[in-house]
């Protein structure tokens, strides 16, 4: 089965146009980690499991809709770290207008959770929601279908606690656990932000309209600087 | 995070992420090269990064301490003789490079008492944790969005796509535009508050009625400045895009404009005043070719202009000196009215939140088409093969990696492979001020070519920026300042701007000014690498590129250097084309392959497209599935 990412700006204005009272919102996600990203990114998208990805290519985001309520629809932008900015060091441009993040850690992979505080830093010393709040960021503790893999939920949870995660979840992009409800309770978080938080950014776009797809995000107004505090 | 190892092979790495190298890079990747890129810094951009107030002093320790000393004799480390193989030699590299000389920063207001410290705690802690479910009464964002919103409106004149090329043939239409449009190009008068403004558009209008006039008589603190500290974004090297400019022909061809947002600079400045539109129509119809060879100002004077409008056109819109032949001032002033109309009513582009956002959307587009990003890392030495072609770097952490082509930015080349052919400085300051030049209400981008009647051939170079280019907080502005070093002391080429422009420091007490107050400064020299080229000692396959500080206005020159990098590794090779629709990307992975073989309707549909995209993305990702 061939499978697209979708990057359709259109298809908003066209059903914004179509139905006055369904209310539209686009929100950008960044989907941080070292393992695993991917392929929760592509269970939750498309709906099934592989289990050897390749570096995506040539792609910024994974789009995905959701009928939330009659009177809601989410379309949310995943954005992967290119697999190359793997060294930690992310644009500026990735981090923009971002209204929450993800960050995955690997149960079959000790080490990796030892980085996810560095990428959570890395996320509050670079974006910030419009009321200078900090953006919402779930921690995801993935291939919990491992056998030998192991975790103390109520470590995880106070650690969630501590370092102000909104919250965890033991997931499997392979048995699809979880992940459908981990991101339901993240856009949950994002629905229920103060409306300062959520405000338009538009400005000038010196690409064609039918280009332009970073200009009309429903969130986020990035207020940070890139000083290369991550390692 | 950043401890793994590189792979060991790689087509091309490249040192420096300023412009130039960021785009060559984007170029490479985009064509399924294997792009390796470091930065010896912890941040992207080199001379064209930006910073916020705690990342500029920073900037301003660490060049201090920096050395751009290459000791070239150094004896080669047996860890680096280790990696070689036979017949290979090594030549050190630069580790270290100082970017900026005599740095000076302060600030121009007084401290904070202790009571109001204690009051700004207190309202510093309160607007740091108020409940989530509250809006934050401090903030002032649906104020700020509308202003967004109205840019938005303004970019909606359609957008073309055509070239310079195609420019000339479009011109003769913007001329009548021009003609007919009062302020197409507003140039305002500095002296002479009282002249009124020339009539704005609705939508100016409205825009105008929604902007509250700064308080005017604020008594600045240091404290007050420090707690924005993030807000601010202070360029290295503040440049702005002609509209018709090849940077910006480039941002659209290759779809990187989809990362980056600007502004227009709605006000071009200058220090004197008289009717401007129907002189720019004048200069462009009279090109005659004896004025070719002589300086600019003789054939302003030949057409018989009153002084005045020979300044406009040679100061505001050609932006030349005294001495520049008429050739070179022509065509700038082509290139300034063939920029107008194209989005909106001026002829330049500011990227919001500063220049330095450019590399680093080139370096995303980079990244997403595989190239692999680290900074803080960078190349100790060049590996040359017996023939002395390079064949591969030793990088900072000690490994090996082989190449088949090294693009550096000047800096980290010894000095015995680089030849500067600029040698010259450029003096910079960096002013936050608490109101604009010409303050309107209105939030406006300006630029002023400053000429000082003590020395016309030096002309300084002033870009202010309002709160709305995400480079600073409310009620502040930034104001660059650039020009051509005369003194070795940066503040001092400054001196007659300063005195001209903005408030007396020592007679500050008169609250009458309507001169901006300067809250802080900084002060520094650049060298100007922006002209190099490699010795005859440079071994093969290494490409140098420039390291900035050029004392122009615009970046257009980066696209033509990066242009030429790539086609002397990729002669035939497109230059950053336009990346595929993502709908049309198909991601396949081994185990797919196998099951979708000839089976979809979908990709018999579009096979032609896949195939397309499979030419110019790596084949890394997509798998041959028809």
């Amino acid at each position: 089965m061939a499978t697209t990412y979708n990057d359709d700006v259109s298809t908003k204005e066209t059903s914004v146009r179509n139905s006055n009272t369904v209310k539209e919102h686009l929100y950008k996600v960044l989907v941080i980690g070292e393992f695993g990203k991917t392929s929760i990114i592509r269970r939750y998208t498309e709906g099934y499991f592989s289990p050897n990805y390749k570096l995506t290519i040539g792609v910024d985001f994974a789009l995905k809709s959701i009928e939330w309520s009659p009177s809601t629809k989410v379309n949310l932008q995943l954005w992967d770290i290119a697999g190359h900015e793997r060294f930690g060091h992310m644009t500026r441009v990735y981090y923009k207008y971002a209204i929450a993040a993800i960050i995955v850690f690997d149960l079959s992979r000790p080490a990796t959770f030892d980085s996810v505080l560095k990428w959570l830093e890395d996320v509050n010393s670079k974006v910030m929601l419009s009321n200078e709040q900090p953006v919402p960021v779930l921690l995801l503790a993935n291939k919990c279908d491992i056998e030998d893999s192991s975790y103390e939920a109520d470590k995880l949870n106070s650690f969630c606690r501590d370092k102000k995660f909104i919250g965890w979840f033991p997931t499997s992009a392979k048995t699809n656990q979880n992940v459908d409800e981990a991101m339901n309770f993240l856009i949950e978080h994002i629905l229920s932000l103060p409306s300062g938080a959520q405000q338009p950014s538009e400005h000038m776009s010196v690409a064609h309209s039918e280009t332009n797809g970073s200009g009309d995000f429903d969130g986020i107004e990035e207020k940070d600087k890139n000083t290369g505090c991550c390692s | 995070m950043a401890c793994e190892e590189f792979p060991n092979n790689f087509d091309v790495v490249v040192l420096g992420t300023g412009l130039t190298e960021t785009i060559a890079a984007a170029a490479f990747s985009r064509i399924g090269l294997k792009v390796l890129h470091l930065d010896r810094n912890d941040y992207y951009g080199g001379a064209y990064s930006n910073f916020n107030l705690d990342g500029i002093e920073d900037w301003r320790k660490a060049n201090e301490t920096r050395n751009s000393d290459c000791n070239e004799d150094e004896e080669i480390p047996d860890k680096v003789k280790d990696l070689l193989q036979n017949g290979e030699t090594v030549i050190s590299l630069n580790r270290d490079n100082k970017t900026a000389f005599n740095i000076q920063a302060r600030f121009h207001v007084r401290e904070r008492t202790a009571e109001e410290q204690a009051k700004a705690d207190l309202k510093f802690n309160t607007f740091k944790f108020p409940s989530l479910n509250e809006q934050n009464p401090t903030s002032d964002i649906s104020q700020e969005e509308e202003e967004k919103k109205e840019d938005a409106e303004q970019s909606e004149s359609p957008a073309t796509d055509s070239g310079v090329s195609s420019c000339t043939e479009k011109l003769n239409e913007m001329l009548s535009l021009t003609t007919t449009s009062d302020n197409t190009a507003e140039v305002c008068e500095i002296k002479d508050f009282s002249q009124p403004e020339p009539p704005k558009s609705d939508c100016e209008d409205s825009h105008a009625a929604q902007v509250e006039n700064p308080p005017k008589h604020r008594e600045w603190t240091v404290g007050d400045i420090k707690d924005d500290w993030r807000r601010y974004c202070l360029d290295i090297s503040p440049k702005i895009l002609y509209c018709c400019g090849d940077l910006v022909d480039l941002l659209i061809q290759s779809d990187v404009a989809r990362y980056c947002e600007f502004r227009s600079v709605s006000r071009v400045l200058t220090v004197l005043n008289n009717l401007l539109l129907q002189i720019m129509n004048l200069a462009l119809k009279n090109i005659k070719a004896n004025y070719l060879d002589k300086p600019f100002i003789e054939f302003l004077k030949s057409k018989k202009l009153t002084p005045n409008i020979q300044h406009y056109i040679q100061h505001a819109i050609a932006m030349v000196t005294d001495s520049e032949l008429s050739q070179v001032g022509l065509t700038k002033t082509k290139k300034f009215i063939q920029s107008l109309g194209r989005y909106g009513n001026n002829a330049f582009l500011f990227p919001l939140y500063g220049t330095g956002e450019l590399p680093q959307a080139f370096s995303r587009l980079s990244a997403v088409f595989g190239g692999i990003y680290c900074l803080a890392t960078t190349a100790t030495h060049l590996i040359a093969d017996s023939d002395r072609k390079c064949c591969g770097i030793i990088t900072s952490k000690g490994q090996r990696i082989s190449c088949r082509y090294v693009v550096a930015e000047c800096s980290y080349l010894p000095p015995s492979l680089v030849l500067k052919l600029n040698k010259r400085m450029l003096s910079r300051a960096v002013y936050i001020t608490d109101s604009s030049l010409l303050p309107t209400g209105d939030s406006e981008l300006s630029l002023l070519h400053y000429v000082s009647p003590k020395d016309s051939e030096r002309p300084v170079t002033v870009l202010e920026l309002p709160s709305s280019a995400c480079v600073c907080p409310k009620n502040t502005f930034i104001i660059h300042l650039t020009t051509i070093s005369n003194h070795n002391d940066p503040s001092e080429d400054f001196n007659d701007v300063r005195e001209t422009l903005f408030a007396n420091e020592v007679l500050v007490q008169n609250k009458d000014t309507v001169k901006p107050k300067i809250l802080w400064s900084i002060y520094f020299n650049q060298e100007d690498n922006s002209k190099v080229k490699l010795t005859e000692d440079a071994v093969t396959n290494v490409l140098v590129a420039s390291g900035g500080g050029d004392p122009g206005v615009d970046l257009d020159w980066c696209v033509a250097e990066a242009k030429v990098i790539f086609h002397t590794v990729c002669p035939t090779e497109e230059f950053l084309p336009k990346p595929p629709n993502p709908e049309d990307i198909i991601l396949v992975d081994d185990a797919e392959a196998s099951t979708c073989q000839g089976t979809s309707e979908y990709l018999e549909k579009n096979k032609e497209e896949i195939s397309e995209i499979q030419e110019t993305v790596s084949t890394d990702s997509v798998q041959e599935a028809v």
